[in-house]
């Protein structure tokens, strides 16, 4: 697989302050990757960049190899972002996916692409003449994804893309993302707070926290506030009361947020022997679910009202007998714990 | 009240009459005005949205002194170009003064801060997100400018119908350029003050009408074009 992106000592700044720094991202052509992380987190600027919308306020960007100030118009053209709240121009259904082909002069077969375009996203023919102002937010999501799908890109950056739109809008902008990939090898870099899909989608997963990529995969994020005491040691107590001990704490004040990759969660059965052992948490098994390769086990946990997630392979998961809504023990190597 | 009704009804014998120099006035008006108004929106739109759309050294000051010529009375327009087109004047050579070409070069003065200020207006109004959905369909710079101000259209359509109403009414500059010369210079406007002048009040309130006709037609035009736009 070649490498399609290319990173390097990325840092964007608005009016002096910094927003994303990355000193070095790698990503391959023809995979799904899924970007977490939490609102501000700069997964939308770095999107802005990647997608050639914006440029970095220092380092370099290559693409196939070429940096970004090289490139054709042409090739930029392959890559094609849906933002957050896409606009839709104050034009017709029709117009409005049309748009992207007009602007490269590409207007042969017009009308019959469109159509197919609309059908992709499940809109049809006589949706065309309807005018922007009178769709609803799910409606104007897909004519904004259908207006980026007509293009059949090479690239296909989504950002939140089913964020505020109804449950089955959110269904078929997935299922249209993925024809995409079907249909025409396109590498998808998505963004969302639906972990659920990413971790059934992504071939590869990054977490971005504060501007900086904080881990290439699942994060748990402990927010505070953490209570610290005269020997160095912090805690936060859960909303249940139960408490959260951390020895020699590193937390820069009581409101730093501790970040904890998720092979540092585990969790057990009842009273099991190894965990108590770890003075564990008790917390609640909410959803199961199986990876992209099937080879692992994505576990959340609800510790009173903060929700961890781990994993787990899928060879070992007989021995856990994990199920929803059973009660489990939840040990957390505080060790490990990241501090911002 | 009767001096309004005698006018109207003069007015529909006037034209129906043909009377050539009101015939003439109102081609010329016609011509001179649209002639000034696209001109200035040819050269106001792209300056104003340039205006709107960059951040740049001095766009305060530009705004400003944009914003001030708004206010600039027509006789001191008048009087700025009757300056450049004398025979001493900086354009004299090109003997233009009481031609129809001196007035469109004074009113498109007149019509540009209006269209380049309310163009800056709605270009500083479009939604943010709008640049970056273009950029990233691949919109080159050009598409941007065009798209964006089709975005504004509506706004822009306020910023011309503002325009032609300023340029078509205005007297200062075709008096002072123009020099009222009757089946070539003269004007609705200037006619209206002349006729005003020699007493024949029915007269120019008779002209007065066909400008208000001719300014209904424009809107009209205009509405129409909108509910076009936004069926």
């Amino acid at each position: 697989m070649s490498e399609l992106f290319r990173l390097e000592k990325i840092e964007k700044r608005y009016n002096g302050r910094g927003v994303l720094r990355i000193e070095d991202l790698s990503i391959d052509d023809g995979k799904i990757i899924g970007f977490f992380g939490s609102n501000g987190s700069g997964k939308s600027t770095l999107f802005n960049i990647l997608s050639f919308v914006d440029t970095p306020t220092e380092g370099k960007v290559f693409y196939d190899g070429i940096e970004s100030k090289k490139l054709s118009m042409e090739t930029k053209r392959g890559i094609v972002m849906l933002p957050q709240n896409p606009y839709l121009l104050k034009r017709s259904v029709f117009e409005n996916v049309a748009y992207g082909l007009k602007v490269r002069g590409d207007i042969v077969n017009l009308e019959e692409r469109v159509y197919e375009a609309l059908n992709l996203v499940g809109l049809f023919k006589n949706f065309a003449p309807r005018p922007w102002s009178r769709l609803s937010g799910g409606e104007s999501q897909r004519v904004a994804l259908a207006a980026r799908l007509i293009l059949k890109p090479k690239v296909l950056i989504l950002d939140e893309p089913t964020s505020g739109v109804d449950v089955g809008s959110a269904q078929l902008i997935k299922e249209a993302t993925f024809l995409a990939k079907e249909k025409w090898n396109t590498t998808l870099m998505i963004s969302s707070h639906d972990h659920n899909w990413l971790n059934l989608a992504c071939d590869r997963k990054i977490t971005l926290f504060k501007g900086e990529i904080v881990d290439s995969g699942v994060v748990n994020l402990l927010f505070g506030p953490w209570r610290t005491d005269s020997s160095g040691n912090c805690e936060k107590i859960f909303a249940d009361g139960q408490r959260l001990k951390i020895f020699k704490c590193k937390a820069k004040d009581s409101n730093a947020v501790g970040m904890l990759s998720s092979d540092k969660i585990r969790v057990y059965q009842k009273n099991d022997r190894v965990s108590i052992e770890k003075s564990p948490l008790s917390g609640i098994v909410k959803t199961l679910q199986i990876d992209k390769n099937g080879e692992h086990i994505h576990v959340e946990v609800l510790i009173a009202e903060v929700l961890l997630r781990t994993t787990i392979p899928l060879r070992k998961m007989h021995r856990y007998r994990l199920y929803p809504g059973e009660s489990v023990d939840v040990c957390i190597d505080t060790k490990s714990i990241f501090w911002y | 009240m009767s001096l309004f009704i005698d006018g109207f009804s003069q007015a529909i014998e006037l034209l129906a009459s043909g009377d050539p120099s009101v015939y003439s006035a109102i081609t010329a008006t016609l011509t001179v005005s649209s002639w000034s108004l696209a001109v200035s929106l040819i050269l106001g739109m792209p300056l104003g949205f340039v205006l709107g759309y960059y951040n740049f050294l001095g766009k305060q000051v530009i705004r400003t002194v944009v914003d001030t010529l708004l206010a600039l009375p027509t006789v001191v327009i008048g009087l700025i170009a009757y300056t450049l087109f004398s025979q001493s004047g900086a354009l004299g050579e090109f003997d233009l003064l009481f031609s129809l070409k001196a007035i469109a070069f004074g009113q498109i003065v007149l019509g540009l801060p209006i269209i380049v200020a309310l163009t800056a207006a709605q270009v500083e109004s479009v939604d943010k997100r709008l640049y970056p959905t273009l950029i990233g369909l691949g919109a080159t710079q050009k598409q941007v400018l065009l798209t964006t101000l089709s975005e504004v259209k509506f706004g822009l359509m306020t910023a011309a119908v503002a325009a032609y109403g300023r340029i078509v009414t205005e007297i200062g500059i075709s008096m002072m350029v123009g020099g009222n010369i009757k089946y070539h210079t003269r004007t609705i406007t200037t006619a209206i003050a002349l006729e005003t002048g020699k007493g024949e009040f029915t007269t120019g309130i008779a002209l007065g009408m066909v400008l208000f006709i001719i300014a209904l037609m424009v809107n009209i035009s205009l509405s129409a074009l909108k509910r076009g736009w936004m069926r």
